[in-house]
């Protein structure tokens, strides 16, 4: 027997009916039939779709289109009007992040509150906590009244519950926009974990760059209709043409911005605090810096980066590697290497000493937040400290390409059509990748 | 079919029959006394004195009762030949306001609740039917309070209760099980025509004074006779028979109060039984509008 799907959902029609006068909605509201002369709002329209175990579908379509609808009726939140739906799985919906927040209770008190409205015993909860704290980051904050938390905090919480209630099925609208670059940063980097391990997901965004890397379908939705469900190059094509019309159309009011990008953010935020090892060796601090000795986060792509860590050694070590990983906001590793990958021995140290690794690269990646990751461990991967996401930096550049990678390149226009004449030049070769001890 | 049971969304998996609402009321207990810490836990967060002022509210408001009735107005009704509460009228007072409080301020706070917690029920798959609950518990916390330190001195002043008392409790019970179909019905209506909250509020502020919470009725018994003549005292009697609140502060009346009963007064049973009778009535009433217009709700508020 093929294992059941996680959803499946035939012709599914929501209606909303509009009365108005407070006699005729009463009525309405508790006669099983319709009334006459009731205006009708078709929010969705016969619309089916089967999502397997462990699929995940990304849904795109302007505003009003009927996406948060239909994740509303998946969620079972609204019932449809018509219409099949079956889940097999434990559903957690992220429609709107900590929309059941009490701004006067702490983050403590509200992540029990948060956890009972989704069906989870106080014991459960409890068991939970840490988790869910240490994922969000929040420490201390979790005894302060939510109302004195930014709006990246308030995220950071929701997103932590929802993300730790385990479910089978995640239902997922627009919560990514939210927050901070850097939280974001992590939370897409834990759908991507969960999508590993066998849960659906249903992504109902704006974000064409997000439906692309975590989305193995997607699907368009206009006017409460599936216009296109299918492979995602092709259906986001179809979503990015459409939207290029409409905008030519007339003032592009109906339609949001095809692109959202991250841009801008303020990368100063406290970075995450996930550090584990033995701490025979201690990552002390750590710098980013231009080539040129300037503190910065913010680089354009090709630009000169220089990391650098300082590490104390507390016991006598005979080998040890340095190491370093960039992660987009996907979670997806970028770039990593270390001295040993390297060929570069470092050690023996002596207890008390303290050394500088110095790291440089031409960060030729796309636009988004990169999450750096520093190690030092022995050469069998024996983590004395391991930093994840120990700072975070941002390239920002002025020429906007689509991928992971921003590769150097020149563009070269010649008349003629000899492929012969077209030549391609290559920039001033950039320095590889250096790696400095100073011990 | 397939063996495996499908896990579908609420309100597809339950049949509207068969006690679905009690059965998620039941099921969902645990985050409706969660709602009740968080709303007292809500009232009194920021201020310094806390818990303490569900106290003094209903204390000064008894203060200014006793002082208006059996100080400014005593004397004249002395005059009318009527009553005289016994020599103690804070004791009558709070067998009628303490309960009167707490079913004034949970329905009109149930009439709110749905409509006051709509994000939560657009966000979440959230379990509707809870929400009127909770400010009848909120109610049951306070009054419990009040009730507690109004027994103490019922015992200073009149020496202690008899037997009786043992049934103040289920009267308690009774109370909620009254209130739960008002709550439920109201919430309800208060969705589609708001209104609803704003009428009731009026509507008790009326039947708080039709009902014998802070006088009895034989205090205008002459005065009544005498110009409206014997026939619009009966009729009184009659539309206080049918009030099912006066039943209800009857019952702490007869329990608390009373040494003899006035000739006109139901019996405990009759009250109790009249009471018990209504309360399943509206219950039914409520939850069928409610189960009928569940699925409207969550798109209306």
């Amino acid at each position: 027997m093929a294992p059941l799907p996680a959803i499946h959902c035939e012709r599914l029609t929501k209606v909303f009916h509009i009365h108005h006068g407070a006699w005729r909605r009463l009525r309405a509201a508790f006669s099983a039939g319709t009334l006459e002369g009731q205006q009708r709002l078709l929010a969705l329209s016969a619309v089916s779709f089967t999502l397997a175990r462990g699929e995940s579908l990304g849904i795109v379509g302007p505003n009003g289109a009927g996406k948060s609808t239909l994740l509303k009726i998946l969620a079972g939140i609204l019932a449809p009007t018509s219409g099949h739906l079956a889940i097999h799985g434990k559903v957690a919906s992220i429609i709107e992040l900590g929309g059941g927040f009490h701004p006067e209770f702490t983050g403590r008190q509200n992540f029990f509150m948060n956890g009972a409205i989704l069906g989870f015993a106080p014991s459960q909860l409890e068991a939970m906590y840490d988790r869910v704290v240490a994922f969000s980051g929040l420490g201390s904050f979790m005894e302060m009244p939510i109302k004195t938390y930014s709006s990246g905090m308030w995220a950071r919480l929701a997103f932590s519950i929802a993300i730790h209630m385990e479910p089978e099925i995640l239902l997922v609208d627009e919560a990514l926009a939210v927050g901070d670059a850097i939280f974001a940063h992590r939370c897409l980097g834990r759908i991507h974990a969960m999508k590993q391990s066998g849960v659906s997901l249903v992504l109902v965004t704006h974000d064409v760059n997000a439906v692309k890397q975590m989305c193995d379908r997607a699907m368009l939705i206009d006017q409460g209709q599936a216009v296109a469900l299918g492979p995602c190059d092709e259906v986001l094509l179809t979503y990015q043409t459409m939207v290029a019309e409409r905008l030519t159309e007339g003032g592009g009011t109906d339609a949001d911005p095809p692109f959202h990008r991250i841009g801008a953010v303020d990368v100063t935020g406290a970075a995450g605090d996930l550090r584990y090892g033995t701490f025979e060796a201690v990552i002390e601090g750590h710098t980013v810096a231009a080539a040129d000795g300037r503190r910065t986060a913010q680089f354009q792509p090709g630009e000169r980066v220089a990391i650098a860590m300082v590490v104390s050694i507390h016991r006598p070590i005979e080998d040890a590697v340095f190491g370093i990983m960039l992660r987009n906001r996907f979670g997806i590793e970028v770039f990593g290497t270390n001295t040993m990958r390297m060929g570069r021995r470092c050690g023996p140290f002596g207890s008390g000493q303290t050394l500088t690794v110095r790291f440089e690269m031409d960060l030729f990646l796309a636009d988004g937040v990169y999450a750096v990751s520093l190690a030092v461990h022995t050469p069998d991967g024996r983590f004395f400290d391991y930093q994840v996401e120990a700072t975070f930096i941002e390239v920002l550049g002025p020429v906007h390409s689509i991928g992971v990678a921003h590769l150097p390149m020149t563009l070269t226009l010649t008349p003629g059509g000899d492929p012969g004449a077209v030549e391609t030049r290559t920039p001033a070769p950039a320095g590889p990748v250096s790696a400095q001890v100073i011990a | 079919m397939n063996a495996a049971a499908p896990s579908r969304p609420l309100f597809l998996r339950l049949p509207g029959g068969s006690f679905l609402h009690e059965r998620q009321l039941w099921r969902h207990r645990r985050l409706l006394l969660q709602m009740v810490r968080a709303d007292l836990r809500s009232r009194y967060v920021a201020t310094s004195m806390g818990f303490f002022w569900s106290v003094i509210h209903p204390f000064l408001l008894l203060l200014v009762y006793i002082f208006v009735f059996s100080v400014v107005f005593a004397q004249r009704w002395e005059e009318r030949g009527g009553f005289h509460f016994q020599g103690n009228y804070a004791v009558f007072l709070c067998c009628g306001l303490l309960p009167w409080t707490w079913l004034n301020e949970s329905l009109i706070a149930a009439s709110n609740s749905v409509v006051a917690q709509g994000t939560l029920i657009r966000k979440n798959v959230f379990p509707v039917v809870i929400l009127p609950f909770q400010p009848i518990l909120s109610g049951l916390f306070h009054f419990s309070i009040a009730f507690a330190l109004f027994l103490v001195y019922r015992v200073a002043t009149f020496g202690f209760p008899g037997v009786e008392i043992a049934l103040v409790p289920l009267v308690v019970v009774l109370q909620a099980a009254l209130l739960m179909g008002p709550a439920l019905l109201l919430a309800t209506l208060n969705v589609f025509w708001r209104d609803v909250s704003q009428i009731l509020t009026s509507l008790l502020m009326l039947l708080f004074w039709l009902t014998p919470i802070i006088y009895l009725p034989d205090m205008f018994e002459p005065a009544l006779t005498a110009r409206f003549g014997a026939s619009a005292y009966g009729a009184l009697i009659w539309f206080y028979w049918l009030n099912p609140v006066y039943h209800l502060v009857a019952l702490y009346q007869r329990l608390l109060f009373y040494e003899s009963i006035p000739a006109w007064q139901p019996a405990i049973g009759v009250s109790a039984g009249y009471l018990l009778l209504l309360s399943a009535a509206a219950w039914f009433l409520a939850r069928r509008l409610f189960g009928r217009a569940l699925p409207r709700i969550v798109e209306m508020v």
